[in-house]
């Protein structure tokens, strides 16, 4: 077994591989967070067997299913269904209001990792009346991730968590009224995904200004560093309508961001901003 | 800058709150705390509520991208990871870590890969396996373990001259 590599080493090779890996696939990873991008790129080495980061950047610069293997551990993000409930209970009260006087409402949630805000989103806006007249785009650049956003399931066992977290969230049925179990998975019904389509896209790329009544991003303009994540928040910004409402997670700020300028915070708990103009 | 890292088990709160209560308004070093308190998905937190009475430092929830500190305390949030990056708090949402979230050693082994960061680190209570891994990222000499009838602060304030740089 090799000595445990340096930070030096793991710093080099983690810039090596964010290279490799725009100069082989034009795939840019360069405004990701770098001591969260140097942990999952070492630990999908560790996962696969491979000897550390300079391993995997030979694979990934050579094999397809390699990169793929990266890009979707940097856009997993381990999150429950109804994750932080008290920011879907005050979506209720503050922003279902607003949205019911629109006649037809337009929601993108990018950067859905694995799906569980767009699925959430989905059940509140059947729950508050909202589905029918709602078109929802859910975006992300992982594909193994945005199949599995699409699919919408997870292991059953997960089941009385997510109804208690539902629950929680202000859940008007139980939520096996969404979600049905087959074959050990919970999954949620046929009914709810009319109106929900899924397609890849990166954050960083460019977006219509003003299109959209709500955008959901939570938690994931963490796995950006300080300067990419501004520019991705102002992407966000610019793609909601004025009075739109922008859904981010609890542990992130929009202050002492340019962004800021065109918000008004919702709720002083609850992460929850609207356009101002 | 210097940094203390702290790594708190469940069985840790009294002696989370004693460490706390030991700093001295003129503490030279940013803290980071790291707490295992409920399961990686468990998202309600009052613990900073509860710490804040205790210490004479300003004791908040990390959040992301905040600048590190000297002299105040930050707190990884319930169900986020607490990572350091270049002089600032970084959260993440990934995977627990030997079934942790927050994970000790995502905070250890980030803060010492942080080089303008001198570093001290303590473990408080079992940390069980997480708490080894965070203890084998630290760099020899980083770690002041607890021992009965022992100055804690006093050491760790020892130490973190050593290391300020």
């Amino acid at each position: 077994m090799d000595p445990r590599p340096s930070i030096a080493d793991e710093r080099l090779e983690t810039r090596l591989l964010v290279e490799g890996l725009h100069a082989r696939w034009g795939l840019d990873v360069s405004g990701r967070a770098k001591a969260a991008l140097r942990r999952d790129a070492r630990a999908v080495a560790r996962a696969g067997g491979l000897d550390g980061i300079a391993g995997l950047l030979a694979r990934a610069i050579r094999e397809e299913a390699w990169r793929d293997r990266l890009v979707d551990a940097l856009c997993t993000r381990d999150v429950t269904l109804f994750r932080h409930a008290g920011t879907w209970v005050a979506f209720r009260h503050k922003v279902a209001p607003l949205l019911r006087t629109f006649p037809r409402l337009r929601l993108w949630v990018p950067a859905c990792g694995t799906g569980e805000d767009v699925w959430a989103l989905a059940i509140v806006l059947a729950e508050e009346g909202l589905l029918e007249r709602s078109r929802v785009w859910a975006n992300e650049l992982g594909p193994g991730a945005l199949a599995r956003a699409e699919a919408g399931a997870w292991p059953a066992d997960r089941a009385d968590a997510f109804a208690a977290a539902h629950a929680r969230a202000g859940g008007r049925l139980p939520l096996s009224h969404w979600t049905e179990v087959t074959d050990g998975r919970l999954a949620i019904r046929p009914e709810l995904r009319a109106r929900i389509s899924f397609a890849p896209h990166a954050l960083e790329a460019p977006v219509p200004h003003n299109a959209f009544h709500v955008v959901v991003c939570r938690d994931a303009l963490l796995a950006y560093d300080p300067p990419a994540a501004e520019r991705a928040l102002d992407v966000l910004v610019r793609g909601l309508l004025p009075f739109g409402t922008l859904v981010l997670g609890r542990g992130e700020t929009v202050d002492d961001t340019p962004a800021a300028a065109l918000l008004e915070r919702l709720d002083p708990d609850e992460s929850l901003w609207r356009r101002s103009r | 800058m210097t940094a203390l890292v702290v790594g708190v088990a469940r069985d840790g709160g009294p002696a989370l709150e004693g460490l706390l209560a030991g700093l001295a308004r003129s503490f030279p070093a940013v803290v980071l705390v790291v707490a295992h308190r409920g399961g990686p998905h468990d998202d309600d937190d009052d613990l900073v509520a509860r710490l804040r009475p205790r210490c004479a430092l300003p004791v908040v929830l990390a959040r992301d991208k905040a600048p590190l500190v000297p002299g105040r305390v930050l707190v990884a949030p319930a169900a986020y990871h607490l990572l350091v990056d270049d002089g600032r708090c970084a959260l993440s949402a990934g995977a627990p870590e030997s079934g942790e979230r927050p994970a000790i050693a995502a905070l250890f082994d980030t803060a010492a890969a942080d080089l303008a960061l001198g570093l001290v680190a303590v473990l408080l209570g079992d940390t069980g396996a997480d708490g080894a891994a965070a203890a084998e990222a630290l760099p020899p000499g980083a770690l002041v373990r607890p021992a009965p009838d022992d100055d804690l602060v006093a050491r760790v304030l020892s130490r973190l001259s050593e290391v300020a740089r």
